[in-house]
C-alpha cells in the first residue's frame, strides 16, 4: 500500500521536473512512423542470391556432402536435364492439370457450402462439425479407401486435392462472411433493401477480401497435396517425379523437383495478386 | 606391507586392462521387422553377438530404403535390408558396401507372390503368361517389386512396355487397388497375399522363387565401418554366419515333392522370430525365405541387377560391382542364378 503511494509520488516528481526541464514550448520529436509495409522489390531478390551463393560455398568447400545436400549447380543441371527431356511438358501439363481442376471443384464447393454456412443459421450449425471433422483428416492415410472407390485413375488424385482444399475453403468463407460490418447491414435494412440485393451487394463484395486471402491458403495446399495425389499410380507429374527422385535416392533430382514445385507456388501466387487487384479496386 | 602395495596396484592394473579387453563394441544394426531377417534376431538374442564381444543395439525402420540412407549417413554401422536402386545409388557414391546375404528367392520357396484382381481372373488373367496388356501394380518404380516384373518381362521375352508398372508408393495401397480391381494384378509378400487368397479377395498366380530366383536381401556397411572397424564388422559376420547355419538347419528343407518343410529344430526358433516381427506363428511360418547357410549372396545377380537398374536409369551409369560389394567377408556365389 505505502510502496504504491511512494511509486505514484515518484511518477508525479518525474512529470513536473520534466516539464521544467523542457519548457512550456517543448519541441516534441514525431514519433509516428515506421510499421509500414513498403516494397522493395530488390531485397527479396538479394535474399535468394545470397542465400545460393551460401550454399554453392559450403558445397564447393566440401563441408556440405552431396548426399546430405547436393550444391546448386548439381541441381540446376538436373533441372536443364528434367527440362530438355521429351516428357518435360506431360510431367508439368499433367501436375498443373491435376491442380487446377482439384482446386476448382474444391473451391467452388466450399464457396458454396461456406456462403450457405455465413448466411443462414441452420446450415452453419449443421456443417461447421463436419467440415471441421474433415479438416484433419490425412489424406496420405486414406490413400488406400480412395483407390478402392475411386480406382487409381485422374478421379482420385483430384479428389485428393478436393478434400485437402474443400474445409479450408468453407472455413475462411464463413468467417469472411461474418466478418462483413455489421453496420453495413443494418443500414442496407434501414434504407429497405431486399434480402437478395443485401447478399448480393454487401455480403458478397464485403466478404471478397477474407475469401480471396483463403485462396492464396488453399492454393499452396492444393500444390503440397500434389506429391500425395500422385502416389496413386501417376506416370506423369512433378509430385510423381520427386517420389521416384527419392525412391532412387537422386538427391539433385529431388531438389530441382521441390524447386519445380515452389516456383509453380510462386507463379500462382503472383496470379492470385492479380486476381486480388482486380476484384478489390473498390477498396 | 609395501609388498602388498605394490601387489595390490598390480592386481588392480590387470584387472583394468583385462576390463579394457573385454569392453564390448558397439555395433548399431538397422533393419526391418522382417521374417527374411530372422537370422539376424537369432543372432541377437541367442547371444552370439555378444559372444564375439559385440554390444549390438537394434533400430527399425519401415522399409528398405531408410536402412541403407540411415548407414549411409553413418547413423547405423550395419544394415541389414533388400536391395534397392536407392540402395545401389548410395553404393555408387562410395558411403556402404554389401557385405553378406540374406534372403534369397530360391525355388521351393515362397517369399514373393503374384496375385491377380478377382475381376482380371473372371476376364482370362489365370497365369503369370497372361499378364502382358494388364496394369501391375508396384510400391515404387525401381523397387523389388518393379524388378520381380522385370526379370518376368526378359525371361518371357515380352515387350518391355508389355506389363504397364503402376507405381502406388506402399503395400498397404497396393493391397487396396488389387482388390478393388484398380490394377489386375501385383507382387505381394507372402504374408500379406496368403491370408489375402485364403480369403477369396484375390487369386494368387504363382511364386518369383519359381519363376525368376534372384539375391534380395542382404547385410550392408557404412565404408567407414568397413575401413575403420574391419575387426569389428568380422567378429559381426562371424556371429551372424552360426545364426545363418542355425537357420539352414531348421528352415532350408524341401521334401519329395519341393513342399517347404521345416526341420526339428524350427520350434525352437519360431518364439525368436514371432517376438522381434511382432507377428503371429503363421506368419512367421508363411514369409521364411531361403537364407545361405555360410551368409552367401550372389554377386552375378547383383551385377545383372544393376545392369537392369542402369538400362532404365534408375541407377547411375557409374555405379559398377565393385563399388556396391565387398566379397571379402563371406564366400560369394560368382554364377548367377539359372
Amino acid at each position: 500500500m505505502s510502496s504504491a503511494l511512494k511509486l505514484v509520488q515518484d511518477a508525479s516528481q518525474r512529470n513536473s521536473t520534466g516539464s521544467k526541464d523542457e519548457g512550456p514550448e517543448a519541441v516534441v520529436r514525431f514519433r509516428g512512423g515506421g510499421f509500414d509495409p513498403r516494397p522493395n522489390a530488390w531485397i527479396g531478390w538479394a535474399a535468394i542470391i545470397g542465400l545460393v551463393a551460401i550454399w554453392q560455398l559450403a558445397a564447393a568447400s566440401g563441408y556440405l556432402s552431396p548426399l546430405v545436400l547436393p550444391s546448386p549447380v548439381q541441381v540446376g543441371s538436373a533441372l536443364l536435364k528434367m527440362a530438355a527431356a521429351d516428357d518435360f511438358t506431360s510431367q508439368v501439363s499433367a501436375s498443373l492439370s491435376r491442380v487446377a481442376s482439384g482446386w476448382l471443384i474444391g473451391t467452388i464447393m466450399g464457396l458454396i457450402v461456406g456462403c450457405a454456412m455465413g448466411v443462414f443459421s441452420i446450415a452453419r450449425a449443421g456443417a461447421l462439425p463436419i467440415v471441421s471433422g474433415l479438416y484433419p483428416i490425412p489424406m496420405i492415410a486414406i490413400l488406400p479407401l480412395l483407390i478402392v472407390w475411386l480406382g487409381i485413375g485422374e478421379s482420385s488424385k483430384t479428389a485428393v486435392i478436393v478434400l485437402g482444399v474443400f474445409s479450408p475453403t468453407v472455413i475462411s468463407t464463413f468467417s469472411a462472411v461474418d466478418n462483413v460490418p455489421r453496420g453495413l447491414i443494418r443500414m442496407g435494412q434501414s434504407f429497405g433493401l431486399s434480402w437478395r440485393s443485401i447478399v448480393l451487394k454487401i455480403i458478397l463484395p464485403g466478404s471478397l477480401p477474407g475469401v480471396l486471402a483463403g485462396f492464396r491458403i488453399t492454393a499452396a495446399i492444393a500444390l503440397i497435396l500434389l506429391v500425395s495425389a500422385e502416389m496413386i499410380g501417376a506416370e506423369y507429374g512433378i509430385g510423381a517425379l520427386i517420389l521416384l527422385a527419392g525412391n532412387l535416392m537422386q538427391t539433385d533430382r529431388l531438389v530441382a523437383g521441390v524447386l519445380l514445385l515452389s516456383a509453380t507456388g510462386l507463379v500462382i501466387s503472383w496470379l492470385l495478386g492479380r486476381l486480388e487487384k482486380a476484384l478489390l479496386k473498390w477498396r | 606391507m609395501r609388498n602388498r602395495t605394490i601387489a595390490g596396484l598390480v592386481a588392480c592394473a590387470i584387472s583394468t586392462l583385462a576390463s579394457i579387453a573385454h569392453a564390448a563394441d558397439p555395433v548399431k544394426v538397422c533393419g526391418l521387422r522382417f521374417t527374411s531377417s530372422a537370422a539376424n534376431f537369432i543372432a541377437v538374442e541367442k547371444g552370439y553377438y555378444a559372444d564375439e564381444g559385440l554390444d549390438i543395439t537394434l533400430a527399425y525402420f519401415d522399409a528398405a530404403q531408410p536402412v541403407a540412407v540411415a548407414v549411409s549417413a553413418g547413423a547405423c554401422d550395419i544394415g541389414v535390408t533388400g536391395f534397392t536402386a536407392g540402395m545401389y545409388n548410395l553404393a555408387g557414391r562410395g558411403t556402404l558396401r554389401i557385405i553378406a546375404g540374406e534372403a534369397w528367392e530360391e525355388r521351393g520357396y515362397k517369399f514373393i507372390g503374384f496375385v491377380a484382381s478377382n475381376e482380371a481372373y473372371d476376364k482370362g488373367l489365370r497365369s503369370i503368361r497372361d499378364l502382358p496388356g494388364k496394369r501391375f501394380g508396384v510400391t515404387q518404380l525401381g523397387s523389388t517389386f518393379h524388378y520381380n516384373v522385370g526379370m518376368l518381362t526378359d525371361k518371357y521375352g515380352w515387350d518391355n512396355k508389355a506389363v504397364s508398372v503402376v507405381p502406388l508408393q506402399s503395400v498397404a495401397n497396393m493391397v487396396g487397388a488389387v482388390k478393388s480391381g484398380a490394377v489386375d494384378a501385383a507382387a505381394l509378400p507372402s504374408f500379406v497375399a496368403n491370408p489375402l487368397s485364403a480369403g477369396g479377395a484375390v487369386k494368387l498366380l504363382g511364386w518369383v522363387a519359381a519363376e525368376t530366383p534372384w539375391q534380395v536381401s542382404g547385410v550392408i556397411a557404412s565404408k567407414d565401418m568397413i575401413d575403420k572397424r574391419r575387426s569389428v564388422v568380422e567378429h559381426f559376420i562371424k556371429a551372424y554366419k552360426r545364426a545363418t547355419a542355425e537357420y539352414d538347419a531348421a528352415f532350408n528343407h524341401l521334401d519329395a515333392g519341393g513342399k517347404h518343410v521345416f526341420g526339428k529344430d524350427a520350434e525352437a526358433l519360431f518364439p525368436i522370430i514371432e517376438k522381434y516381427t511382432n507377428t503371429s506363428r503363421a506368419v512367421v511360418m508363411d514369409g521364411l525365405p531361403y537364407v545361405n547357410k555360410q551368409a552367401s549372396y550372389n554377386i552375378a545377380n547383383v551385377a545383372a541387377q544393376l545392369d537392369w537398374y542402369k538400362a532404365r536409369g534408375f541407377v547411375d551409369a557409374g555405379v559398377t560391382v565393385d563399388k556396391v560389394a565387398d566379397a571379402s567377408f563371406v564366400e560369394v556365389v560368382k554364377e548367377n542364378f539359372k
